[in-house]
């Protein structure tokens, strides 16, 4: 019959629709590391895939795979030192240009440990001022405080691993009120909610959550010092200016990377300052101080404060380390989609330190 | 335009193949045309419905380096007003042009699957052309199909849950998708198989359910990138309807 033949033939039709397969891409942690062309291959195809940056970045990825591909290639087997100084070389001139502030690369082989690729450092140095150090918070400015203030300083809060040593991280919190009727407030790395109750910090953390609990007779206002802060735990945010704020307040926005592709986002999420449980409106101005220093969760914190009303960001602008946050994937702007990673936060009154 | 660049087949990976696309289409599907062209004896008879149903779309794609990763089916929903000129007593022509949901799940599959999903819904303006034939049986109609379509993507829509990182809470999000003229590709096209189940009802009236698979050979993405991972939306549909046959 004619209608057999018919569904025969269209049987056939899908029955030959016959499959090829969509290649993926390996993970860089599968390829091997015996020659420079699988680590170039790691490394390339790990940056393609999972940099947050892709839709800001001007830098062409694809015109350095054409380019260092070969050069890699032609370095060989890796065994020598000087091949792998050439490596690290290559590595350096790859990632030049990336607008990523948080992005470096170490290494573990012995003969180049010593050795960073940190694109933002290089860009930035002899450019910034350097940091201001403790005897700076402590002698100098503590001595302006009443009583000489409370500090503490705490030792081992968290690490980096630079230039292929683990560096760790040390907490200054210097607290005080001045005049009797202004709070200061100054710390150097964001932590605290891990470090809050350790020997060395409880002291002035306490005096500080005793001041916004019972603040002084006829409170002026509150300066927080975020002057050379590199930054630290986001939240932090909440943790230690949770009680300023009795509602929650959109400071920015985030995205994440939710794909491998270069462009692959989620939308621009609303980024919160969430109040603590105990939080209630400060109603007071507030001076934020920062330098070029003001580093990352820093600026985050700034950005969040400014939001409160009466409160003035003044000092230099800040190091430009707004994102990417928690496991390199998530990007920030602020209210305005404006991208401070790039921009850096001006101040309302702009006073080199 | 960039060439995509396929990872080096030296290297020894886990990677997966996933089954993509259906190479020689054109060649059948040109055959059978042919083959059905020559048997007709023409007949000429429209026919005019509407249908709708659920459909239940995937994303072809591999994403071995995301091993926390995986795409999941999501379902939606598709309308069409089917359109049909019968050529023969077996065979007939027809088109399908309608809206259509192709819908995926981007989930983890750690500890934080239940978590962290983001859904992706998109909405697609479709047209299918298809070749019909047609068995009776009483006062049934078996009715096999084949052909092409093309689609646009004219909106999306996506929704998840991210970690707050300023407060550590999962945060919720909601929105439109954002076109990107980069990476989007809107058009879409590739072949359809498919059935219907037709119960002949008085006065040129037909109600029926029908199964259409849907397979786009057009990736979802435009080619802006090195070593892009394709995307082919895969989709099935079940609808019923109701087809009226205009006297000759």
């Amino acid at each position: 019959m004619a209608g057999k033949k018919y569904i025969f033939l269209f049987g056939l039709l899908f029955a030959l629709a016959c499959k090829k397969n969509i290649d993926g891409i390996p993970p860089p942690s599968s390829y091997g590391g015996t020659d420079f062309n699988q680590v170039f291959q790691a490394f390339w195809s790990g940056m393609n895939n999972n940099y947050v940056w892709w839709s800001e970045d001007s830098v062409n990825w694809d015109a350095k795979y054409n380019v260092y591909k070969k050069k890699f290639a032609a370095l060989g087997g890796i065994s020598a030192s000087t091949t792998l100084a050439a490596a690290t070389g290559y590595l350096r001139e790859m990632t030049s240009g990336l607008i990523d502030s948080h992005y470096f690369i170490s290494f573990d082989n012995p003969f180049i440990s010593s050795i960073e690729v940190n694109p933002a450092v290089e860009r930035k140095n002899g450019i910034i001022r350097p940091v201001l150090g403790d005897y700076y918070f402590i002698d100098n400015l503590g001595h302006m405080l009443d009583n000489n203030g409370q500090w503490g300083r705490q030792r081992y809060i968290d690490s980096t691993t630079i230039k292929g040593r683990t560096q760790f991280h040390y907490q200054l919190m210097v607290t005080g009120t001045i005049g009797g009727n202004i709070i200061y407030f100054h710390i150097n790395r964001f932590n605290v909610s891990r470090t809050f109750d350790s020997m060395y910090i409880q002291s002035p953390w306490k005096y500080f959550q005793q001041l916004l609990d019972t603040p002084p007779a006829g409170l002026k206002g509150m300066i927080v010092d975020l002057r050379s802060n590199s930054g630290g735990l986001l939240s932090d945010l909440q943790f230690v200016f949770g009680k300023l704020i009795s509602a929650p307040i959109v400071f920015g926005y985030t995205r994440q990377k939710s794909g491998i592709g270069r462009l692959d986002y989620t939308p621009w999420i609303p980024a919160e300052f969430t109040p603590r449980a105990d939080g209630k409106t400060f109603g007071k101005p507030i001076v934020v101080l920062t330098d070029q220093n003001t580093v990352s969760m820093a600026e985050h914190s700034t950005m969040a404060l400014k939001m409160l009303p009466g409160t003035y960001v003044i000092g230099d602008t800040t190091y430009g380390a707004t994102g990417p946050l928690s496991s390199d994937s998530t990007l920030f702007n602020d209210r305005n989609l404006q991208n401070f990673h790039l921009m850096n936060i001006c101040p309302i009154i702009r006073t080199p330190w | 335009m960039q060439v995509p660049i396929r990872p080096r087949t030296s290297l020894k990976t886990n990677v997966r193949p996933v089954p993509k696309l259906y190479y020689p289409y054109r060649l059948v599907l040109m055959f059978g045309i042919l083959y059905a062209a020559a048997s007709i004896k023409a007949r000429g008879q429209f026919s005019l419905g509407l249908e709708a149903g659920a459909d239940q779309n995937s994303l072809l794609t591999s994403i071995p380096n995301r091993p926390q990763v995986q795409y999941k089916s999501q379902n939606g929903y598709c309308i069409s007003v089917p359109l049909g000129y019968s050529l023969s007593k077996y065979i007939s022509v027809a088109a399908g042009p309608g809206f259509i949901q192709k819908d995926y799940m981007i989930s983890r599959t750690d500890n934080l699957a239940s978590s962290l999903p983001q859904c992706v819904r998109n909405d697609y303006l479709q047209l299918p052309l298809m070749a019909q034939i047609g068995y009776p049986v009483k006062k049934f109609l078996l009715l096999a199909e084949g052909g092409g379509f093309a689609g646009y993507w004219i909106s999306g829509h996506v929704s998840g849950t991210i970690i707050n990182m300023f407060g550590g809470n999962f945060q919720g999000y909601n929105g439109r998708y954002e076109f990107s003229s980069t990476r989007d590709q809107r058009l879409e096209a590739g072949w359809t198989v498919g059935g219907q189940v037709r119960y002949l009802l008085r006065q040129g009236y037909a109600l029926y359910l029908h199964y259409s698979f849907f397979q786009s050979l057009i990736d979802t993405q435009k080619s802006y990138m090195l070593e892009q991972v394709g995307r082919y939306n895969r989709t099935e549909s079940l609808t019923i309807g109701l087809m009226y046959s205009f006297k000759k």
